[in-house]
């Protein structure tokens, strides 16, 4: 078609485009997951928590916006120490619901850095908008004299749709732990509902979802002709020089 | 020997050639589209305004005034609810007006936005465009009017394209860059989407040009002096940010006129020359003939009296600094009604993409363009064509008198600008399609970060 120079020339094309549908891939659904599900957040760090001690357990409800709960970030407080040694576990279960089952991950107590979030990834849950769901932090091996605590919010009401709970701890006046609620829906409901926003008093053809797809799927189809239209070119196809080919002539 | 004597002699290369301009056309058609569909109604500036004032212009078949619009209320109505009807308030932050304003002059922030009493000649080709579409909704009216706005982006970035190939026909990379350069520039593709005045002058002043690289490269005929009049005439009617292309008809015009007595193209004193003489004949003709004469008029009367005292003026203020950065941030990406801000990472990336074209340009930038035996009447519309697009920045992009500050009023510039960019691009290494792949994936990367990432949460959130 373009009659690339040689059958190097085509591959690195053909590689060039699929870079630039990847990341343009890549950018819309983040783009879309930005757009459809932000995810939650309860940034309030005001306060914190009693000391994680063994036998104690932290939880905060949390009522799913979205579905495909993919990730919980949890803020620490070490006191300004490293912790040394010992294991932190985290629990995740939505006792009232009959799709998603309890996710239990247990990381190292060094991994923990004081006053950041520690992000607790597992994959998306099968979870319905409107389920309550719990996570727990426990340390049931952690040495007694570590001050590892959790951030949180000592404003009733500061994440409106859950609580936080304590046993084995005092809650120092804490209402709500620090946290963020990342979702990762599927791609279906990503544009299903992003569509539905988009196609919503659009009139005629424009209230049409087939319409934006179309355009999408035709934006990739064109982003891959960009790597042939690089390294295909065909320099031996230039216009002569006017110059050389055309002297100026009088009018 | 003619084009087509020399196309003849080479047919099976016109298919091949072709093929990179249908690519690169239908990209920025998609891509067009697609901003066209992600954009909500009314969510572009003065968009409301270039509607009512079209419609109008479709009623009256004249420039509409402020009273037309009062006579005409049912316009204005329709826009108002539709305003309502897409949040529009709610994208800019603010409550819409409750009770409900039922007409557009009667709003507040909308309402204020008017190009009514300007003539632009935007209006009677949108204008024609939507004739057949006369009694449908406002809406459909919109749309066929943003689709011909997106027609007219694509065929800016063809005849950029052209022009390019004219200007090193040696480089296709530089054509393809400059293209690609065009279509994702994020701004660009954002009011391309949208109904705008400034969308024809673009096109316009693009195919300007390509008539005035066309005149240094194949010397002075009438047709060309014509069409590049002609068409510098039409761009500086539609928009007066299309001004600078009047000094630099002057200046390609003269230079040919006295390279064509002197039977030599090769003297780039006798080009200096002819500029201070075409400036003031071609000049006055042009813009004493333009019904845009008035405004024109003080712009260049501002030009020529006080653009020394008006740039020590703007260096004076305290905010230069923050106006040169919302100039750089809204030549890039500011969508919406200039509400919707980037992270900053990202036009520090747009700003290293043009510090690169900038350090490579005499590196090697320039020998890309200046490869020919015609190019140095070329390279010096490029560096005139620069130095024009300064009082441009001056006057239209940070006025004095306006709150906000544009950078897109330097898109009818964008052939010239663009060029000199990827030419630097280009000509800091020795494989320019290694450095066009990179540019190329740098500017997709970052258009789709615009899109997906800002545009799209920011408007469907």
């Amino acid at each position: 078609m373009l009659r690339p120079r040689s059958p190097r020339v085509f591959v690195l094309g053909a590689a060039l485009s699929a870079v630039a549908v990847v990341i343009t891939g890549l950018a819309a659904l983040e783009g879309l997951r930005l757009t459809v599900a932000p995810g939650d957040e309860q940034a309030e760090s005001q306060t914190q928590s009693g000391p994680l001690q063994p036998g104690a357990i932290i939880s905060q409800s949390v009522i799913a916006r979205w579905p495909g709960l993919c990730r919980i970030e949890v803020r620490f407080s070490t006191a300004g120490a490293a912790l040394v040694a010992g294991q932190v576990e985290f629990r995740l279960q939505a006792p009232y619901s009959p799709l998603v089952k309890p996710v239990t991950q247990q990381i190292d107590a060094r991994q923990i850095t004081d006053g950041q979030y520690y992000r607790f990834e597992f994959p998306a849950l099968p979870n319905r908008i409107g389920e309550t769901l719990y996570f727990a932090i426990t340390a049931p091996e952690i040495d007694p004299d570590a001050e590892l605590t959790l951030w949180g919010s000592p404003t009733p009401g500061a994440y409106a749709l859950g609580q936080a709970q304590f046993q084995a701890t005092p809650s120092n006046g804490l209402q709500d732990l620090a946290f963020r609620a990342r979702y990762c829906p599927s791609v279906t409901y990503l544009l299903d509902t992003w569509l539905e926003r988009a196609t919503a008093n659009r009139p005629g053809v424009l209230g049409q979802a087939w319409l934006y797809l179309a355009v999408i799927c035709a934006f990739g189809v064109m982003l891959s002709w960009i790597g042939l239209v690089i390294y295909g070119a065909d320099p031996v196809a230039a216009a002569p020089d006017p110059a050389v080919t055309r002297p100026p002539t009088p009018d | 020997m003619s084009r087509s004597a020399v196309l003849a002699r080479q047919p099976r290369l016109i298919w091949p050639a072709l093929m990179p301009q249908i690519g690169l056309g239908l990209l920025a058609a998609v891509h067009g589209l697609l901003y066209l569909l992600v954009i909500p109604p009314w969510q572009a500036p003065d968009e409301t305004s270039h509607v009512e004032h079209t419609l109008l212009w479709l009623k009256l078949g004249r420039t509409a005034t402020p009273a037309d619009a009062a006579a005409a209320p049912e316009i204005g109505q329709a826009i108002a609810d539709s305003l309502y009807t897409f949040r529009a308030y709610e994208y800019l932050g603010y409550s819409a007006p409750d009770p409900r304003v039922g007409l557009l002059r009667a709003m507040p922030f909308f309402g204020s936005s008017t190009t009514l009493g300007r003539f632009s000649l935007a209006y009677p080709v949108y204008a024609l465009a939507v004739a057949p579409f006369a009694g449908a909704d406002i809406l459909t009216q919109l749309y066929v009017l943003r689709l011909v706005s997106v027609a007219l982006g694509v065929a800016t970035v063809l005849v950029a394209y052209v022009t390019a190939r004219r200007v090193a026909s040696e480089t296709p990379e530089l054509a393809a860059g400059l293209a690609l350069l065009m279509i994702f520039i994020p701004q660009r593709a954002f009011i391309n989407a949208s109904v705008n005045d400034g969308n024809l002058a673009e096109f316009l002043a693009a195919v300007t040009f390509y008539w005035l690289v066309d005149l240094l490269q194949g010397g002075l005929t009438g047709r060309r002096l014509a069409a590049c009049a002609a068409a510098t005439l039409a761009a500086v009617l539609t928009k007066s940010t299309a001004l600078f292309l009047v000094p630099l008809l002057a200046f390609c015009g003269g230079g040919a006129w006295l390279s064509h007595l002197r039977r030599a193209q090769r003297w780039p004193w006798l080009m200096t020359a002819a500029a201070l003489m075409g400036l003031v004949g071609l000049s006055v003709v042009i813009i004493a003939w333009s019904p845009a004469s008035g405004p024109a008029l003080a712009v260049l009367s501002r030009g020529g009296v006080g653009l020394q005292q008006a740039i020590a003026q703007r260096l004076a203020e305290e905010a230069f600094g923050a106006l040169q950065w919302q100039m750089f941030q809204t030549f890039w990406a500011s969508f919406g009604w200039l509400r919707v801000n980037l992270p900053e990472p990202l036009y520090v990336f747009w700003a290293a993409i043009a510090l690169i074209g900038v350090v490579g340009l005499p590196l090697g930038g320039w020998t890309l363009i200046a490869r020919r035996q015609t190019s140095v009447g070329v390279t010096l519309l490029l560096g005139a064509a620069f130095c024009w697009l300064v009082p441009v920045a001056v006057y239209f992009v940070v006025p004095a008198s306006a709150p906000l500050h544009q950078g897109r009023y330097l898109f009818p510039g964008l052939v010239p600008l663009g060029l000199l960019v990827v030419a630097g691009w280009l000509g800091l290494v020795r494989r320019p399609r290694a450095s066009l792949a990179l540019l190329g994936l740098c500017l997709i990367t970052l258009d789709a970060l615009v899109l997906w990432g800002t545009a799209l949460p920011y408007f469907y959130r």
